[in-house]
């Protein structure tokens, strides 16, 4: 019978580019995604297939890095953005990300706002299943999603027009 | 999305973040294209938004192109049979581990505990001593090379663990010397920590950075890249070691090999 285990290694690529959105540090990435695939291997028992491979490991990396964070007694997630996991940026340096450097923006969202927007933007997942993986509403993926752009715009385009909308 | 479903419907703001994702089907998508042709403000954020996802994965994709390490390749492909498309890049990384191979192969249970100070906390230190002190020309070591027997004495008594002073001269690397530095603190007191600065003749820098009570689990050597800043690092007999330049990784592996052997004995 095959393992769930040796499917693993298809979704290593993606489930370190995502720790990458998260960690904005190659070493601490890995050392996340490892924990992650330890995780799942000691779990694969509860695996139940057919199911969304990529979403279990997703959700196994997302609950460890919040308990990472927490662990860590760093300021409370849904303050915003966590110094510490800034990594070598500031937020003093805000001001020189310069226009159309979104990838460094990105490091400068609130952590929610900088999850779904790498779950999204990068990972191609869709709301649904995004929601799934956070354990929230849709509408609030919506709402994360929409005020990460606004904010990405914000930091790299500071003159940009805010308030824009006028469509419900 | 599900309401907005009639025809005539009005466009909503989730609507306009799903046309961005691609995640509406060619009848939506069609509505929304022709709403956004009477809205061109509106159309001009809903390209933009589609830029920033184009900018984003432009960024993040070269991720999926790098080899994947080989502790989080042994973690899938050694279980499970048949062709995997990691496996071959594994096994090359793979002949760079030197003897512990043991170290990465083995750990199905965490290798790191999830309380003690991690490897990161004190790779990080290792690269930030190294960023501190080989910049400086005239106080890079508190004890100089020419004491190294004082120096290596007193570094063993501080550390509580022996430790030598590895020769790299083959490689082209002299001892400038040591200093003491407070490492991850346990308990609210730093352990202490020391750095050995090596020097080549063209004045290159690298250092070897030794930690006490990193954690109790040996492993091979890992990798890590910071700010420009290559550093090998291994654990072994609860002293972490790591190896730090700035110089190509086959030269740097090369001298971290030298001193895990040479410690060894």
């Amino acid at each position: 019978m095959e393992d769930v285990a040796s499917r693993f290694a298809e979704h290593i690529p993606a489930l370190r580019r995502y720790a990458r959105v998260l960690t904005a540090d190659a070493g601490r990435a890995d050392d996340l995604v490892q924990d992650c695939l330890e995780r799942a291997l000691s779990r694969r028992h509860l695996w139940r297939r057919p199911g969304n491979l990529r979403g279990w490991l997703f959700t196994i990396m997302h609950n460890i890095h919040v308990n990472h964070i927490r662990a860590a007694r760093r300021a409370p997630i849904a303050d915003g953005v966590d110094p510490a996991e800034l990594g070598s940026r500031p937020a003093d340096q805000l001001e020189r990300v310069a226009a159309g450097e979104v990838a460094l923006a990105i490091e400068l969202l609130p952590y929610e706002q900088r999850q779904v927007l790498g779950l999204v933007a990068i990972e191609g997942m869709r709301y649904e299943e995004v929601a799934a993986l956070l354990d929230v509403p849709v509408g609030t993926i919506m709402s994360r999603l929409s005020r990460a752009r606004t904010r990405l715009r914000e930091i790299t385009r500071p003159s940009a027009r805010i308030g824009l909308w006028r469509v419900k | 999305m599900s309401g907005a479903r009639e025809s005539g419907q009005a466009v909503d703001k989730a609507m306009l973040h799903a046309y961005a994702d691609g995640q509406l089907d060619a009848a939506l998508r069609a509505t929304v294209e022709t709403w956004l042709a009477e809205h061109p403000e509106i159309a001009e954020d809903v390209q933009e938004w589609r830029a920033q996802n184009e900018a984003l994965r432009a960024a993040f994709d070269p991720v999926l192109e790098q080899p994947i390490p080989a502790r989080l390749a042994g973690l899938s492909e050694r279980r499970g049979p048949g062709a995997n498309p990691w496996r071959q890049a594994a096994a090359a990384i793979g002949l760079l581990v030197l003897g512990g191979v043991a170290g990465w192969l083995a750990p199905l249970d965490k290798p790191w505990s999830e309380t003690a100070p991690g490897p990161s906390a004190f790779v990080a230190d290792a690269a930030a001593a190294y960023r501190l002190y080989t910049v400086e020309v005239r106080h890079p070591v508190e004890v100089g090379g020419d004491q190294e027997t004082h120096l290596v004495a007193w570094l063993s008594k501080r550390l509580g663990s022996k430790i030598a002073a590895p020769k790299l001269a083959d490689f082209g690397f002299h001892l400038v010397g040591g200093r003491l530095l407070p490492g991850q603190s346990a308990g609210g007191q730093a352990i202490p920590a020391a750095l050995l600065m090596y020097e080549d003749v063209t004045g290159k820098r690298v250092t070897c950075y030794v930690a006490g009570n990193v954690d109790n689990h040996e492993t091979a050597f890992q990798f890590r890249q910071a700010d420009g800043v290559s550093t090998f690092f291994w654990i072994d007999n609860g002293l972490g070691y790591a190896m730090s330049g700035e110089i190509e990784r086959d030269k740097l592996l090369a001298l971290a090999r030298e001193v895990y052997r040479q410690l060894e004995l």
